[in-house]
């Protein structure tokens, strides 16, 4: 099964799970998935348009879902599909 | 010749980052707008009690003098108005900050006048570096706008020693660059939790058609856009 790997930063929204098993065929039915086990993270990845917030990147492995299919790049059952966002601190 | 390097913040990243790299030879140029604060002690390692009100930059400088290398310190914040006055001689930039508007800042600066540069962060638990070299995409192509809202060690806090794990990687990295590697240039280090896994994810992206800092850079990454496959 396809897991998706939470940041630090989204725990607290998933009850502090990094890692979520999904039985997703895509990334952007994971996410739905996502939404549905923890409400609340999807608003801190898309905006009211359904667009991925522009600080927030999407990996399976080690790819870009932009270099696959966007949002619709298929999950494996090995893959992982990590949330990235950008972080700022360690000053 | 000597190789010129601007470390932007003098904090937990920026103190192993700017005494690693004077250490290696680069002559730095320190900058951070921040005095020394009783709360920044347990994570910036390189200062004490005695430097408590004292602006950090200079402090710092004066360590990396004190064991043999060259740093100067400019106590402002790093904005695009300032970058060219700050760095218009330097090799290789290092983002230190705490602040997603002066990463941007520092990234921008570096893309545009085609110097390499990393950017180092470090939350919680966890830390990012993001290695970058003229040609390639940038950090903007990989997070288009900072997040207003990003917490920061202030009120979302750090571990101690992994700001000295990811100022680490980030010195020996821009190293690296400056000696002409290549082996990372073009790629994000993402550290999820160091307490339980220490192998960064590393992963590279696409320059951004839209990106208005690869659009001023002198060396396009949509002439030759990198194969992302070879690249890894
Ligand atoms: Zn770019």
């Amino acid at each position: 099964m396809p897991t998706i790997r939470i940041p630090s930063q989204l725990r607290m929204l998933t009850a502090g799970a990094a890692d979520i098993p999904t039985a997703a065929s895509t990334v952007r039915a994971a996410l739905a998935d996502l939404e549905r086990l923890h409400p609340g993270v999807s608003a801190r990845l898309f905006d009211a348009r359904g667009e991925l917030l522009p600080f927030i990147r999407l990996f399976v492995g080690s790819d870009d879902i932009g270099s696959r299919r966007g949002l619709d790049t298929e999950l494996e059952a090995r893959d992982e599909l990590a949330i990235v966002p950008a972080i700022a601190g360690g000053r | 010749m000597t190789t010129r390097a601007v470390v932007v913040g003098a904090g937990g990243l920026g103190g192993p980052i700017a005494l690693a790299l004077g250490a290696a030879g680069l002559e730095l140029l320190i900058v951070d707008p921040d005095v020394v604060e009783l709360s920044n002690l347990h994570r910036q390692i390189q200062f004490t009690t005695a430097d408590l009100g004292h602006p950090k930059a200079p402090r710092l400088a004066g360590l990396v003098v004190g064991r043999g290398g060259q740093a100067r310190a400019v106590v402002d914040r790093f904005t695009a108005a300032r970058a060219d006055a700050l760095a218009a001689d330097a090799d290789l930039i290092v983002d230190a900050s705490d602040d997603p508007a002066t990463k941007f800042a520092v990234a921008d600066w570096a893309v545009t006048s085609g110097r390499p540069y990393v950017i180092a962060a470090a939350l919680r638990y966890g830390g990012n570096v993001m290695v970058g070299a003229p040609g390639l995409a940038c950090y903007r192509c990989l997070f288009e706008e900072p997040d207003r809202e990003a917490p920061s060690c202030a009120d979302a806090g750090v571990l101690g020693p992994v700001v000295g794990a990811i100022g680490g990687v980030a010195a020996a990295v821009a190293i690296g660059l400056v000696r002409g590697e290549r082996g990372l240039a073009g790629a994000l280090l993402a550290f999820d939790d160091l307490r339980a896994v220490a192998d960064p994810r590393i992963v590279r992206f696409a320059a951004r058609r839209d990106c208005p800092a690869c659009a001023r850079a002198p060396i396009s990454p949509f002439e030759r856009p990198v194969k992302l496959a070879e690249a890894r």
